[in-house]
């Protein structure tokens, strides 16, 4: 275990599903040399199959102390081939049908964007931007036969040592978040640094300094004065991911409030769209008791009261929501 | 081959009855003329033919003709996390040829599924193939490395193969489990080649290494060159510890020099002939079984490393010194160890039973093939 620990915090509130931290990371990290189809930052929709397709059934994590057996996601149907669109063709040859993809994929991220659950007018979908976890019980970094993975002691952040690396993918088959990829052009698996250079120089990692919506917090979990520490320990506000995966995440959201479900006669119900099963499964037992304090403390806010969660969630300086020294 | 192999044992077995009493069953081959005749009936022993010209360059090059070919069995790899549970490739021909300066060897097993590496993907492994060899041998060197890639102190270099390559550097150096590097400057050559369902693997170098990280050849000294081998069938996903892979065995060169003293320091000579079935009894009645697991041992258990084919991979004298001090050598598994003073300390008791029960115990182990 490291000494500290960087975390965290998407407010799932305020994700308008944008790209917008995809495609920082995208440009920063992963769009060359085999990285092509790999996506260490992805939003995709829930409820969905997510990216690589179908994530949450793919195994690996924890059985009490027991590593479980996980599969390795294939490029063309599970991640998905990046498209080429016949560009050339339909912008100067003029074909018809004009723009289509010139392979024929069978699955992409976001491949089921938007589409959701639910049945009109009840229908419902939220956005769930994904990075590595950077998990304090790492299954990738247990099930490497050559030690090849490590978490730093000053931040907690967990790296595969490239030149000890040689492709097995035990770690693809262990994350059960599947955020280990595997390199086919350098035989080697890579992922998420937590944007580690620029952290080491006070930056935070792109996708949350890039957050149009200011859903991203970064700070060290036990830094009182940070805004992670704040949301996650003081107010306990956010919560892991998939906690029975058992790999205890260092990523925390704020969980989803719902919209209310129409009745019949068109009228509004009590009850959430979004069902709380749902959201039990995603962010464990205590989702219900955070989505209760967020309504309370955001009435507060609605009657001109002081919420300190409220304005933390708001970020009305984006400066704020970083605290990474 | 296997025919040999039974003939051999079934003669030791009559000489050893003509003289009434325990007699290690290589021991008794001994006094034979040829120093090796002893490893060479146990089918131990490949013999480099003496061949002139060029080093090859392809796995058909007709000198191998001029080669027997060594029948090795091979064995999947339990002793440390992820075990090989059954195991792809179990057999492999390995032939050897020389000239003055250069050795060539040839590995050939059969492969109906082609697997190489597909371009672009990110769920399949290729086919690949390795040699391993102490980097010291000889009479300079105390007893062999541990055949699971070395071990601290005793290292071995690898050379290694995969279909496709991009593995990098074809030699690699060890020092047990998980401790795989690259050498610098390696200049082992490989090449591979699939044909009418059988890979044929060609490894090479010169008899000088660029880099002392690599294993050297001097027949004149030395002609008797331990050597064990590794094989990977990428089409049922093995790669890295997912292997099978064979005991030590001894590339011969034709003409190359061979003292007694450093045969015997490979033989196994018992003070006491053990009896497998003994043995076998003795694995529950000493508590082996609840850590180990073994072909007929019930408990699912992995506490320590699995001992399935354990006689095919392992030699004797390296079970019975396993037995008696487990901390001699210590499989990397973080579960087998804990450290005391600095020093990794084997979870698993010396052994401390009557003398007798430690040679049956190995003579059970050595039955696990």
């Amino acid at each position: 275990m490291s000494k500290r620990q960087l975390a965290m915090v998407m407010d799932l509130n305020k994700c308008i599903g944008c790209q917008t931290c995809t495609v920082a990371c995208k440009v920063q990290w992963t769009n060359r040399n085999g990285r092509d189809y790999m996506y260490w930052n992805n939003v995709e929709t829930a409820p969905g199959k997510g990216y690589p397709k179908n994530w949450q059934e793919s195994g690996g994590g924890w059985e009490g102390s027991v590593l479980k057996d996980g599969k390795i996601p294939s490029l063309a149907n599970d991640y998905g081939m990046p498209v080429q669109m016949n560009y050339e063709q339909a912008l100067f040859a003029g074909t018809d049908p004009w723009l289509a993809a010139a392979n024929n994929p069978a699955w992409t991220p976001n491949w089921d964007e938007d589409e959701g659950a639910g049945e009109f007018p009840n229908s419902h979908h939220f956005y769930l931007p994904r990075i590595c976890n950077h998990c304090t019980n790492p299954a990738c970094l247990a099930a490497c036969p050559r030690g090849a993975i490590y978490k730093r002691e000053e931040d907690g952040i967990v790296l595969v040592d490239q030149s000890r690396c040689r492709g097995y993918r035990h770690c693809v088959a262990a994350c059960p978040y599947k955020k280990v990829y595997f390199n086919p052009l350098f035989n080697r698996s890579e992922k998420c640094i937590f944007c580690y250079p620029r952290v080491e120089q006070g930056i935070p990692p792109a996708c949350a300094k890039q957050c149009v919506g200011r859903i991203r917090h970064v700070g060290f979990l036990d830094d009182e004065a940070g805004p992670v520490h704040k949301i996650v320990v003081k107010w306990k506000a956010a919560l892991p991911l998939r906690p029975d995966f058992g790999t205890e995440p260092n990523v925390y959201y704020v969980p989803p409030l719902s919209s209310p479900k129409y009745d019949a006669e068109g009228k509004v119900t009590d009850e959430s769209r979004i069902p709380i099963e749902f959201l039990e499964k995603l962010f464990g037992p205590r989702v219900g008791e955070v989505l209760k304090l967020l309504e309370a403390e955001r009435a507060k806010k609605g009657r001109g009261e002081e919420s300190e969660l409220m304005d933390l969630l708001i970020a009305y300086r984006q400066e704020e929501m970083f605290k990474i020294r | 081959m296997n025919r040999k192999v039974g003939l051999s044992v079934a003669g030791a077995a009559v000489l050893g009855v003509l003289m009434g009493m325990a007699v290690p069953v290589e021991g008794a081959r001994r006094a034979k003329g040829d120093p090796v005749a002893s490893l060479a009936g146990n089918g131990e022993v490949v013999t480099a033919a003496r061949v002139a010209g060029e080093m090859p360059t392809e796995p058909g090059d007709g000198r191998f003709e001029n080669a027997v070919p060594l029948t090795v069995r091979l064995y999947p790899q339990t002793a440390t996390e992820p075990r090989a549970e059954k195991g792809v490739v179990r057999e492999a021909a390995l032939r050897a040829i020389h000239a003055d300066t250069w050795i060539a060897f040839l590995v050939e097993w059969a492969d109906p599924d082609r697997s190489d590496v597909k371009q672009g993907t990110t769920d399949t492994f290729a086919d690949a193939a390795a040699l391993q060899f102490p980097l010291k041998y000889g009479e300079a060197a105390d007893r062999l490395p541990y055949v699971g890639m070395g071990e601290p102190g005793r290292p071995v270099n690898i050379w290694f193969w995969r279909n496709g390559g991009g593995t990098g550097p074809a030699s690699l150096r060890a020092r047990g489990f998980g401790t795989l590097e690259p050498v610098a400057g390696g200049e082992v050559k490989t090449a591979g080649k699939w044909e009418n369902g059988r890979v044929r693997v060609l490894f090479t170098r010169s008899f000088s290494a660029s880099s002392p990280e690599e294993v050297k050849f001097a027949p004149r000294q030395i002609g008797l060159v331990p050597v064990a081998l590794a094989v990977w069938g990428g089409e049922k996903g093995e790669r890295g510890g997912l292997k099978t892979l064979s005991g030590w065995r001894f590339v011969k060169f034709d003409g190359g020099k061979v003292s007694p003293a450093y045969v015997r320091s490979l033989a196994w000579n018992p003070k006491i002939r053990g009896d497998a079935k003994t043995g076998k009894a003795l694995m529950t009645r000493h508590g082996c079984a609840g850590c180990h697991a073994y072909p007929g041992n019930p408990i699912p258990t992995k506490i320590g490393p699995g001992l399935a084919g354990i006689g095919g991979i392992h030699r004797p004298a390296y079970l019975f010194e396993s037995l008696k001090d487990p901390s001699a050598v210590i499989v990397p598994h973080g579960n087998y160890y804990s450290m005391k003073d600095g020093q990794p300390i084997s979870i698993m008791a010396p052994f401390s039973g009557p003398e007798r029960d430690a040679y049956h115990i190995v003579e059970f182990l050595r039955s696990l093939r």
